[in-house]
């Protein structure tokens, strides 16, 4: 079981990933709409897997991304992307992303990629 | 289970709620009914057509209250204790049915219900989807939109 | 996946404040003909999430839609300084809210989604076509990053005894992107290999993409781990489905010639700094000014109107009951004291709750004026016309109930300034006029109400011509001359007095001012509207601030029970008979304190059996409402009460041939249903 931490600035997608992840073994400690209240929680919280979404307001994923990994260079951060965004998830990679995955998702695609982390 | 179910497929049954009127027997589809409870005085409402009984408070529920007798073209009574009225609902509100009495829930395989015989005219015709015949007694389906004049709204 | 219910609503909510604040920022951004930094950073954001999200529903159409949109945004985004053609990107984009909306309607009303958002699209395409022409060519080149190192040698020092694997890695199917897999594959590679090489070579774009799905991503690599290590390593990667690793000979064919020549690394750092350049660029945009209004946000939350309703009924049985336990409270002679003052607190403990349900209930008219503001442009685009909106007092608060019932009589009034009031521009400046015409929206408090005020700086209505629009229909009730202009001007709120000739895109279903009037009286209010020919017209909205509790006279006629508002009611009596008399016309008149109002005997209005028939059996109310005075009469009263109002069940219709005069009821604490006289639809 892991702990997962959910960045992203949209209710929708969060509660989305929550919904699917609820059947799944894995807790959901934590929630955060931009990336300086993800970067604060990921502190807080310790969670052992993040799914970060990367365009937000206040501080986008990738930013937040980066300060984690300062935080803690073996971080399991997982990205949400979107099709369009190939740069930006390069980007994130380059960075120390574990890896990413693309909307639209399905519960197997998320649980698969968690599975693999956790 | 009733012998409809060793015949007929199982996923053909409806169930209907059997109520009287006039000493006539009709059915309406169990899934509209949400409860049925014992006939009360109903607050006339202003201008009411002369079918609608009036309105009944349901727990805090403003409930408009038919009298089938009138809605079906039967001679009015003074209804008696054994009378009920059928709460139904009808797009997303409550309406109650007066009905002379209650009967119990049938299981009717569709291919038991049968096209109304337009013969006999007159508002019960118009009122009727279905006819079925149960242990040979004939029971009459509620077309329940036309009877509650749901869809031909203004 | 499976949508469930609360996800769909979730979608539905979220999506509609992303448009509403969308629609914000470009009305912001068309004043200044142009969006700023940070607004086409939101826009695109905006873009992005409804893109993501309707893609997740597996709402096609919408996510292609936003997704053209977002496109568009991002090549904006890349020069933000450039020169647009701003106009028709407001116009797009506000076309494309009107389509998301629309569709979101019917959602909300469960009807199957069947719009279609090509047209929207191959406009956007076009548009975006055209910016790239157009816009200066750096944008254009920045976006090819430098890329396609095929072979890199890493930094340290090879020891000369490794061995060559060749790898090979399939992707999940449907796992998306897969050229930016590979790419993340072969930066694990690159941390274990002394060469490397792989195919495809380029990684960029659609056509890697393809051929990596159908022939997998191949990776030679020269490395001194042990074959297990590597596929132990590289099996971390997320979605994939296989992987192989097998040791080749150094020298065999297939190994590409990069590796076994060994190139130098520079194109690879070349390409990593851009990379880093363009990623602090992008940290720049995003981070400018954490607002505190993101911070504040968290403190709301968001709740069902159907519980705040719920809340606000119970609320109101408990006042209900509290009245009929004080006041049948039977203690024969004896005084208690301590009863009073329990009964005293109480009392003022509900009147604190139901001051914070009220307030819980009220939200600021901001959203409503803000649609106006997408009316009026539209509006005045269609008919060429230059109108300014002006907003005033927009934070203004009313219940919930109150803007769901005030939307559409704003509208209309709207509408009609727009499109009969504001003249066009030539007429208005031969008359000495700015050419700019001018609505004034204003919501403002006072004491128990909210007034809503429309204010255009037209051509005011014609007395004239609404007397013979009147005449015509046979709406006059007395001689023209004996009336004032108010009185004229009233006219335009009768039944009847609205033509249906003029159904335009705007005024849709053809409703008239009655509606308006009808509308507005729902929630207890009313509307007047006063005019100077050649200056404008002013339309004022009056509504209760708290309208769902009311202080209510109750009385019966038969066995009906009613309740009429007790700011309608001047004076109830024991008519002296002699006093009542009938005109020329049959209508029975009865005279007051000298003045002489019209009687109307609510048992004929409403059709009731079994009434006090004989005046002097009866009692009179004398009721006035802005618009008129006049009394009714009634069988019994039965004193007053505060009330909850309900809303009439709708099927109530189906079962009466006229509800006028009646606008809701109220249910008492014996159970009894009690109806709400709505004082301006009884004559």
């Amino acid at each position: 079981m892991a702990k997962i931490m959910i960045v992203d600035d949209a209710a929708f997608m969060r509660i989305t990933i929550k919904n699917m992840l609820k059947k799944s073994v894995h807790e959901v400690v934590g929630e955060a709409e931009n990336g300086k209240l993800a970067v604060e929680r990921y502190r807080a919280l310790s969670p052992d897997i993040v799914t970060m979404d990367i365009t937000m307001p206040e501080m986008d994923g990738l930013q937040a991304l980066r300060e984690i990994i300062s935080i803690n260079p073996g971080a399991n951060v997982i990205m949400v992307s979107a099709m369009g965004q190939e740069a930006m998830v390069r980007e994130a990679i380059m960075s120390g992303a574990k890896g990413f995955i693309v909307k639209p998702f399905k519960e197997e695609g998320i649980l698969s990629a968690i599975d693999k982390l956790a | 289970m009733d012998e409809q179910n060793i015949t007929g497929l199982e996923d053909d049954i409806e169930e209907y709620l059997v109520f009287t009127v006039d000493k006539i027997d009709f059915g309406i589809d169990i899934g509209l009914v949400q409860e049925i409870i014992e006939i009360q005085p109903a607050s006339p409402i202003p201008n009411g057509l002369d079918f609608c009984s009036g309105i009944i408070n349901i727990r805090g529920m403003i409930v408009p209250v038919l009298d089938m007798r009138r809605k079906l073209g039967f001679q009015p009574v003074e209804y008696d204790d054994r009378a009920c009225i059928i709460v139904i609902l009808l797009e997303a509100e409550l309406v109650g049915a007066i009905v002379d009495s209650v009967q119990d829930v049938i299981h009717i395989s569709a291919r038991d219900l049968l096209d109304s015989p337009a013969i006999s005219g007159g508002e019960q015709a118009y009122y009727t989807s279905k006819i079925a015949s149960i242990d040979g007694k004939i029971r009459q389906i509620l077309n329940v939109n036309a009877v509650f004049d749901i869809g031909n709204d203004d | 996946m499976n949508v469930d219910e609360s996800m769909l609503d979730v979608y539905i909510y979220e999506t509609q404040q992303l448009l509403e604040s969308l629609e914000n920022t470009l009305f912001a951004g068309e004043n200044d003909k142009k969006l700023n930094t940070e607004q086409i950073n939101e826009v695109f954001r905006i873009m992005h999430t409804i893109k993501g999200a309707s893609a997740m529903m597996e709402f096609e159409h919408m996510a292609k839609l936003a997704h053209s949109l977002e496109d568009m945004f991002a090549l904006i985004r890349e020069n933000d300084a450039g020169s647009y053609d701003w106009p028709a990107i407001f116009d797009n984009v506000f076309s494309a809210i009107s389509f998301f909306n629309g569709e979101l309607a019917k959602l909300l009303d469960k009807q199957t989604m069947d719009g279609d958002s090509s047209d929207l699209i191959a406009k956007l395409k076009l548009l975006v076509a055209r910016m790239k022409g157009e816009s200066a060519a750096p944008a254009a080149t920045a976006k090819k990053e430098p890329e396609a190192v095929t072979a890199e040698t890493p930094v340290f020092d090879h020891k000369g005894d490794e061995a060559y694997y060749k790898v090979k890695l399939f992707f999940e199917e449907n796992s998306q992107m897969e050229n930016i897999r590979a790419f993340g594959v072969v930066q694990a590679v690159r941390k274990i290999s002394v060469r490397f090489a792989h195919i495809p070579e380029d990684l960029n774009g659609d056509a890697a993409t393809e051929e990596i799905r159908n022939n997998g991503f191949l990776v030679f690599l020269q490395s001194g781990e042990n074959p297990d290590r590597i596929k132990a390593l590289l099996e971390t990667t997320l979605f994939l489905k296989s992987c192989s690793v097998l040791p080749i000979d150094g020298d065999d064919e297939e190994v590409p010639a990069a590796i076994r020549q060994g190139r130098d690394t520079a194109g690879a750092e070349a390409a990593h700094e851009t990379l880093q350049a363009k990623a602090d660029d992008h940290q720049a945009n995003g981070e400018g000014g954490v607002s505190l209004e993101s911070v504040a946000k968290q403190n709301f939350i968001s709740v069902n109107v159907n519980k705040l309703d719920n809340l606000l009924n119970i609320v109101g049985e408990i006042v209900t009951a509290q009245s009929m336990v004080i006041n049948n409270a039977d203690f024969g002679d004896r005084q208690h004291d301590s009863f009073d003052s329990a009964a005293q607190q109480l009392h003022s403990l509900i009147n604190e709750l139901q001051d914070i349900v009220m307030s819980i209930r009220m939200i600021p008219v901001s959203t409503l004026f803000q649609k106006m503001r997408r009316l009026v442009r539209d509006m005045s685009k269609k008919f060429g016309k230059q109108i300014e909106l002006e907003i005033i007092g927009e934070e203004t608060e009313v219940d919930k109930n109150v803007i769901d019932y005030l939307s559409d009589p704003l509208l209309h009034i709207i509408r009609n300034s727009v499109d009969h009031g504001i003249e066009d521009a030539a007429t208005r400046t031969s008359n000495g006029k700015p050419a700019y015409g001018k609505i004034t929206l204003e919501a403002r408090m006072t004491g128990s109400d909210v007034i809503v005020t429309i204010t255009d700086d037209g051509g005011g209505l014609s007395r004239d011509n609404i007397l013979k629009k009147a005449s015509e229909k046979g709406l006059l009730t007395k001689p023209e001359s004996e009336m004032s202009d108010k009185e004229v001007y009233g006219l335009i709120f009768l039944p009847g007095f609205s033509t249906k000739d003029q159904v335009t895109e705007f005024s849709g279903r053809g409703v008239g001012m009655d509606v308006v009037r009808k509308n507005i009286g729902v929630i207890g209010g009313s509307v007047t509207v006063d005019s100077t020919p050649g200056m404008g017209t002013t339309h004022t909205i009056r509504i209760p601030l708290t309208l769902t509790i009311v202080d209510g006279m109750k009385f019966n006629v038969g066995k009906m029970n009613f309740i009429v508002p007790t700011v309608s009611v001047r004076s109830a009596v024991k008519p002296d008979v002699k006093d009542i008399f009938t005109d020329p016309e049959g209508n029975e008149m009865i005279m007051l304190l000298g003045n002489v109002y019209s009687l109307i005997r609510l048992s004929r209005f409403f059709n009731i059996e079994d009434a006090v028939t004989d005046l002097a059996d009866g009692m009179v109310m004398h009721i006035a409402s802005e618009e008129r005075e006049f009394c009714i009469f009634f069988d019994h009263l039965d004193g007053e009460y505060q009330v909850v109002v309900k809303k009439l069940p709708n099927y109530l219709k189906h079962c009466s041939s006229s509800l006028d005069g009646v606008s809701g009821c109220a249910i008492l604490g014996d159970g009894s249903i009690n109806l709400i006289i709505d004082v301006n639809s009884v004559q």
